[in-house]
């Protein structure tokens, strides 16, 4: 008898975790929120204002669609990052869910001002990716960025998301730069991250528009622009196309990129495509207090335009090619490891290099390793491996020539 | 004792998804930044050690609870408050494991579901797993044990291919001297997580095939190891120490970097999955452990207490802690100043104890058959004993010992301990000869300090039919005449 | 149907005040050693009417046998239950030819030994002394011949009457294999098995279950494959049957099963004799019920309700492919309807983002919760499936197109439904269709709705613990002893060979078959698969001796080979892996009867098993 009292009351408390789900929240209460863009505001209590980009998925594929824009763009102002997002809800008639963000988006001048105050909350959210990407609006509020309509995809930020991973993939101009690449760089004793930068080409006032996508000639289109170098947590700088581009070499992140040289002895340009590269960076430390980097690359390329008349089926020929190629080459590292000497920020990364190869040495290097590194000793070699010539060996020029002669 | 039987196999799953449980989540070896992962390998080797030393213990008490022989080797009282001690931290383990597992659920997934809730969900979900036995429990390891292994590989491919992984984070190694790796050895590595396969000593008795279990053992150990050290190797690499060393929970972060063509993205749910499964065995074993363990020191028929230690494990892991990093903390606390009394000094002591008694033992055996007895009648060494005094007990299993089936710990026909005695009508078959069984052992019994008693070679069967039945004995609720109660390894051919 | 089921259970039903009124009379007149002293005739034909309510149905045809003695006789069958050509050509006839004839001795004893061995030519006969089985063999369709003064009776076997001929089976239909099925007559079920196995090791057990409608139910296994206490345990099981009707395979089903708390079933039923040849040379035991073409088969595990018969008849690597995906379907049907709950309301971020959108995008509009939802789509699925099964053929094809595409359709044109939800609950209802046993995919139906709540709450936190807790209860049930989740949980490698993978014919076979008389010592045929398959055996490859051997239900032979021999330690794990069918009622003490009501199995049976398996596993070691 008394067994079916202790059942009952042992279902009772069963049944008291059926009292409802606390967590569930129904995909249609939910604001996505699919890019993120902060600005400062200085003034003696200096706010940021975040603009959250948020997805409408009913204008993207549903069924009511009006014929509105794809996303809508809420702001909200605060201290802290995350007081300014609890604002943005006060406009927002659903959840927020920050779970699919593809883009953050700082502000330069939020950049110049120091970083790391914003960068907390980003990582240490459970709902936020860490692979989201980071930019740089360039000369602009970083909320102009999140406001672009754009032709090719209907979020502007997956939008930007894609153009950034296929122009480090074919320009190899800059990479993919995650949130927690940019923590991790900060980390880095005397160093700092590199952001990509972006900016709307053209014009401001219709790129929130919807007549910014009528035309086939889009009057304001989201570029990539730049890479900014940092030291420590603050903005100093912006490098110029060559500089990134050596300093993807460097950070042995180039996939493909074009690459033009001169045609040794002869007039004219030719042109390689870069099919895959491999960066090897070593420290030598014969003198503790001065250590030496070694840079050692070997890039593989392919011509893709002879616009000279070189026979390029003989060695000899190829082997000028080459060292006009790794002249370049080493060119575009050089200045990029000056802009960084100049701004002294190590943001390749070479003190992590030291103190593989020396950790005692990097024990005592550590503290002054800016100094160090605005005056380290850099060495470099290239090795590169003409390939290909594509379908053609010769240009027709030299067919010309021939003639003419 | 039950008469359930686990197979090294079931034994070697259980271990597996045991030590992987709440280590996984947690930052394991941390102060050791980059090189965290030698010093859990370091870790690894003291668990092998420690579960040398309770594979000692066990093969000089076959088919004994700790519980028991803890007895046999302190002294009765010492040895039962020994052993209430030892019950006592399973106990709050269970409770700080269920913490856990909840505060892994709450910071990640469900974040507004009360503690309690999901506390009540997993430890009713335990009990109702234990109440069909430990043979279940064991079964459905092997089943979990290959899904998470399966899961860990995918985990890991995922991660390879997504390119994540850069090797020279790791380097260089032993940067700043082995001095953070030791320090982190003897601060947490040593205990946490591989100090806490001491519980498995209590499962031990319950092996079916004694010398491939304890090598299932040995080996599950290892396996684990390697993984937590390979899961740690690949946390730095992906992430970097830094950022590694201030996360609670660094294999979130690490997953949810792996993705691939954006349809595979933010795969830590099932990480959260993986660890749940793991949590619940750790918690299901810490609980059959702390359950046998009282109703062997407390002579109470085990499936009663399922309910009401639930209910005090729920409680414990709501109150333990007002919040994450206290109980972090105090995890880190314990471990540091009283873990080391439960998994240095305790094991220590016993094995010098166990030591001890088997060279005395092994003198007086050689005492007696020196004096020339032969042994056809009452003194059974060994297997022909067994048949001797058979004739009250008609288990089928003792008559299975009769033939003389020595050795092999598997005659833990030591029946049935608690589980039967646990039902109400319990008083049937199996429970009916224990109960002629214990009493013809009880009667053979006599009232014996340690060390008094005759040639007792320590592992015949014997020793295992005293040690079971009279563990057997103490499990039963109802038919017991109690008037056993010294645990005494008397042979009960002694009359 | 009528189902006693309070009587069974020890309630009281009308049926049981009318069987305990129905009981004196046959008691009165069996403890009577049966006839009148006087043995006249027209008062035990009186009687006979008497007892049968002066139904129609009874026939009785008065004869005179013999030629100088002229004896009267009467023949007493049941019309439409006897073939009545046999009737007329075995037993009238022979019983008229006898006008030339004469016993012996003229007195019972001569007279019936006259027409047992000199006069009846029909092939089944038996003398029966006992008024009750002379009505029982009376109800059976056998005719009775009585004399008068005589206190036994003849009954001929001329069952015969209206049945069902042996066609193709309506459920479990193979592309390649034997097209024929059971049928509801026990004889002919059995013949349809013998003509497969051909040994004399086949072994058949009759019993008469229900002490109203008297079902024969038939016990075959063979001999030196099936182990026997599983057989003992087995028939220990069905003697203990105490029960009023029994109407289908299905309730004898219920009363002998382990298990009564689960949805999962313990015993497979099929209705291939094929299917039941293949088992049966496994060392299982199949049931054959009167009034039922489905037979049952035991023990059975987990795996076997994977396996269809048309595994063995392509070729392997194909059914692998099926096997998986049999497997996939079981798992998409418990756990879709919970998985998608759970994404979207709990675990929004694992999903792609694009998918994301258009999910969003569908759920605009609609009032419900996903879990509502999905609750209200899965009913909705149940009802169409449970009409679809009474459908007249004539308008079953509409029906089904009308529910399923037009309703779904219509629901999401209203805004009602999410198109995802109508895709959900298709793949779940088709996925239920994959699982070749029907029992099997009803208990699928039923955890996925306490699978759809767990995630309704907790999200993947409720479906892992869910899983967790399922997968231990299919841990603890036990078919007769062998546990349930063979070859997976204790994990025999060689049975590998035949659960989600299925080795080639050649690499099935066993090393060490058992030997069988009138078999080829050690005999290497083509081998069988091991334990678990269900699948159809083609005539050629029928003998005994290829059953496998590694332990699974033949722990009694295979122990046997292994005490011979030394141990090697693979071995000694095998033994003690090795799975035991162990008989249950001998452990609690043989309390008979107890299985004839419904009952829990208690744990210590459980117990008492594992100890006795282990036992016996390590008596070698």
């Amino acid at each position: 008898m008394i067994r079916r009292w202790v059942g009952l009351l042992m279902l009772g408390a069963v049944v008291l975790l059926l009292s409802g789900c606390w967590d569930s929240i129904e995909l249609n209460r939910r604001a996505v929120v699919s890019g993120m863009a902060i600005d400062i505001q200085q003034g003696d209590k200096p706010k940021y204002k975040v603009s959250l980009q948020v997805i409408i998925a009913d204008e993207i594929s549903g069924k009511y669609s009006r014929g509105g824009a794809p996303v809508a763009v809420y702001d909200g102002e605060g201290r802290t990052v995350f007081e300014a997002v609890r604002e943005a809800s006060r406009k927002v008639p659903r959840y927020l869910s920050l779970g699919h963000i593809n883009a953050l988006i700082f502000s330069e001048e939020l950049a110049r001002d120091g970083i790391q105050d914003v960068l907390d909350y980003m990582e240490r959210d459970a709902q936020i990716r860490t692979t989201s990407q980071v930019y740089l609006a360039k000369g602009q509020m970083a909320s102009d960025i999140v406001k672009v309509m754009t032709q090719i995809g209907k979020i502007p930020s997956s939008d930007l998301a894609q153009k950034s991973q296929a122009s480090s993939r074919l320009l190899g101009d800059n990479y993919r730069v995650e949130i927690d690449d940019v923590i991790r760089a900060l980390q880095i004793p005397g160093g700092g991250p590199i952001i990509n930068g972006v900016k709307v080409e053209g014009d401001l006032q219709t790129a929130p528009t919807k007549s910014n996508i009528e035309q086939i000639n889009t009057p304001g289109i989201l570029q990539l622009e730049g890479v900014g170098i940092f030291a420590g947590d603050k903005l100093v700088t912006w490098m110029n196309p060559h500089q990134s581009r050596g300093l993807i070499w460097i950070s042995d992140k180039i996939q493909q990129t074009a690459m033009v040289t001169g045609c040794a002895d002869a007039k004219g340009f030719v042109a390689y495509e870069v099919i895959r590269s491999r960066t090897q960076v070593k420290a030598e430390l014969k003198d503790p207090e001065h250590p030496v980097i070694k840079i050692s690359v070997r890039p593989q390329a392919s011509i893709k335009e002879l616009n000279c008349d070189l026979d390029v089926r003989k060695n000899a020929v190829l082997d000028q090619l080459k060292q006009e190629l790794d002249k370049v080459i080493k060119q575009e590292m050089q200045s990029a490891v000056e802009e960084a000497k100049r701004i002294k920020s190590d943001v390749f990364g070479f003190g992590s290099v030291v103190e593989r190869a020396n950790p005692k040495a990097w024990n005592s290097l550590k503290s002054r390793w800016s100094d160090v590194f605005a005056h380290l000793d850099v060495e470099y070699n290239v090795q590169t491996v003409i390939r290909y010539s594509g379908m053609r060996d010769r240009s027709y020029r030299s067919q010309n020539t021939k003639e003419e002669e | 004792m039950e008469k359930n039987r686990i197979t090294s196999f079931q034994l070697f799953a259980l271990m597996l998804l045991f030590q992987m449980g709440t280590s996984l989540v947690v930052n394991l070896g941390m102060r050791a930044g980059r090189d965290a992962w030698i010093s859990i390998l370091l870790g690894m080797g003291y668990g092998l050690l420690l579960f040398g030393v309770f594979a000692f213990l066990y093969r000089l008490f076959p088919g004994m609870l700790p519980t028991v022989y803890t007895q046999i080797l302190f002294g009765k009282y010492l040895g039962w408050v020994v052993g209430v001690v030892f019950i006592v931290f399973f106990v709050y383990q269970t409770g700080r494991d269920l913490r856990d597992g909840g505060a892994l659920m709450l910071s990640t997934a469900l974040k507004q579901t009360p503690l309690i809730v999901v506390n009540g969900l997993m430890i009713m979900s335990v009990a109702y797993v234990i109440h069909k036995g430990i043979e279940v429990l064991a079964r459905t390891a092997i089943i979990f044990a290959v899904v998470v292994i399966l899961i860990g590989s995918f985990s890991s491919i995922l991660l390879i291919l997504s390119g994540v992984i850069e090797m020279e984070r790791i380097f260089p190694i032993l940067g700043r001297g082995i001095g953070p790796v030791l320090e982190t050895f003897y601060r947490q590595s040593y205990a946490f997580p591989f100090s806490e396969i001491i519980c498995f000593s209590m499962l031990l008795p319950y092996l079916g095939n004694a010398k491939t279990g304890v090598k299932a053992g040995y080996i599950a150990i290892l396996v684990s190891g390697i993984i937590l050290s390979y899961t740690s190797m690949i946390n730095v690499a992906v992430l970097g120490v830094d950022m590694v060393q201030r996360s609670p929970l660094p294999l979130m972060t690490t997953i949810s970097k792996a993705s691939i063509s954006d349809f595979i993205q933010r795969n830590d749910i099932l990480i959260v999955m993986t660890l749940i499964i793991d949590d619940f065995f750790k918690v299901g074993i810490y609980f059959y452990v702390a359950l046998i363990g009282t109703a062997d020191l407390f002579k109470i028929a085990y499936r009663k207490l399922i309910y009401p230690m639930a209910l005090l494990v729920l409680l414990i892991s709501l109150v333990v802690a007002k919040s994450l990093p206290e109980h972090l903390e105090e995890g880190a606390e314990i471990l540091y100043r009283i873990d080391p009394f439960f998994f240095v000094v305790i094991p220590l002591i016993l094995y010098i104890a166990g030591w001890i008694y088997k060279w005395r033992t092994a003198s007086k055996k050689k005492a007696a058959s020196s004096g020339g007895q032969l042994q056809s009648s009452a003194e059974p060494h060994g297997a022909e004993g067994a048949e001797a005094k058979q004739p009250e007990d008609t288990q089928g299993s003792d008559a299975n010992q009769a033939q003389g089936t020595q050795g092999s710990d598997a005659n833990q026909a030591q029946g049935t301990q608690g589980s039967d005695a646990g039902q109400p009508q319990g008083a049937q078959g199996s429970d009916a000869k224990q109960a002629q069984g214990t009493k013809g052992s009880d009667a053979g019994q006599q009232e014996d300090t340690q060390g008094a008693e005759a040639e007792q070679p320590e592992d015949t069967q014997d020793a295992q039919l005293a040690g079971s039945k009279r563990g057997s004995g103490k499990d039963q609720a109802v038919p017991d005449p109690g008037s056993e109660a010294e645990p005494t390894r008397g042979k009960t051919s002694e009359d | 149907m009528n189902r006693s089921r309070t009587s069974r259970r020890g309630g009281r039903s009308i049926r049981s005040y009318t069987a305990e009124q129905a009981q004196p009379k046959s008691n009165d007149s069996s403890s009577e050693v049966s006839f009148p002293a006087s043995g006249e005739l027209d008062q035990v034909l009186k009687r006979i009417r008497q007892d049968f309510g002066d139904s129609s149905d009874v026939l009785i045809r008065r004869l005179v046998v013999g030629k100088e003695t002229a004896k009267q006789a009467a023949l007493v069958y049941m019309n439409g239950l006897v073939d009545h050509n046999m009737v007329s050509e075995f037993v009238t006839e022979s019983l008229l030819d006898t006008v030339d004839e004469e016993p012996d001795r003229n007195d019972a004893e001569g007279w019936i030994q006259f027409l047992l061995h000199r006069t009846i030519t029909s092939g089944e006969v038996q003398v029966i002394t006992e008024w009750k089985d002379m009505l029982l063999s009376i109800l059976s369709g056998n005719s009775v011949i009585v004399l008068d003064g005589c206190e036994k009776v003849i009954s001929v076997g001329t069952q015969g009457g209206e049945a069902r001929s042996v066609s193709e089976p309506t459920s479990q239909l193979v592309v390649r294999g034997p097209k024929d099925s059971f049928v509801e007559s026990v004889v002919t079920n059995v013949s349809l098995v013998r003509r497969r196995i051909k040994s004399p090791d086949v072994r058949l057990e009759n019993m008469k279950i229900g002490n109203f409608t008297n079902t024969r139910v038939s016990m075959m296994y063979i001999q030196n494959i099936a182990e026997k206490r599983l057989v003992d345990e087995v028939r220990r099981r069905l003697q203990s049957i105490d029960t009023e009707s029994i109407l289908e395979s299905a309730y004898i089903e219920e009363f002998i099963q382990d298990h009564t708390f689960t949805p999962f079933p313990t015993i497979f039923n099929s209705e291939r004799p094929d299917v039941a040849a293949g088992n049966l040379l496994e060392g299982r035991i199949v049931l054959f019920v009167d009034g039922t073409p489905f037979v049952l088969i035991m023990p059975a595990a987990l795996p076997q309700f994977f396996h269809s018969a048309e595994d063995y008849s392509q070729r392997f690597d194909i059914s692998i492919l099926m096997r998986f995906v049999r497997y996939l379907s079981f798992i998409v049907l418990i756990l879709g309807p919970a998985v998608y709950i759970a994404l979207t309301t709990f675990h929004y971020e694992m999903i792609p983002t694009q998918m994301l959108i258009s999910l969003m995008a569908q759920r605009e509009g609609v009032p419900f919760p996903a879990f509502v939802e999905a609750v209200l789509m899965e009913t909705a699925f149940e009802i169409l499936r449970e009409a679809g099964v009474r459908m007249p053929r004539a308008i079953g094809q509409t029906v089904s197109i009308v529910g399923a595409l037009i309703l779904g359709q219509a629901v999401v044109e209203a805004g009602i439904i999410t198109p995802v939800m109508v895709i959900v609950v298709a793949l779940t209802g088709i996925a239920s269709f994959a699982i070749p046993a029907y029992n099997l995919s009803i208990a699928g139906r039923l955890i996925r709705f306490f699978f759809m709540i767990l995630a309704g709450m907790f999200g993947f936190y409720g479906i892992t613990l869910g899983l967790i807790v399922l997968v231990a209860h299919l841990n603890s049930l036990r078919s007769f002893g062998m546990p349930y989740l063979t070859p997976f949980s204790p994990f025999v490698l060689s049975s590998q060979k035949d659960t989600v993978l299925i080795f080639p014919f050649w690499a099935l076979r066993k090393s060490g078959s058992p030997q069988s008389p009138g078999s080829p010592q050690g005999g290497q045929q083509p081998g069988q698969s091991s334990d678990q398959n269900s699948g159809q055996r083609q005539s050629s490859r029928q003998s005994p001796e290829q059953s496998s051997v590694q332990g699974s239900q033949n722990s009694g032979q295979s122990s046997v080979q292994y005490e011979n021999q030394p141990l090697t330690p693979t071995e000694e794990r095998k033994a003690e892996n090795k799975l035991q069918v162990e008989p249950l009622g001998s452990q609690i003490g043989g309390k008979p009867g107890r299985w004839g009501k419904a009952f829990h199995k208690l744990p210590e049976d459980e117990d008492s098993n594992s100890s006795k398996s282990s036992e016996e596993g390590n008596q070698t070691s």
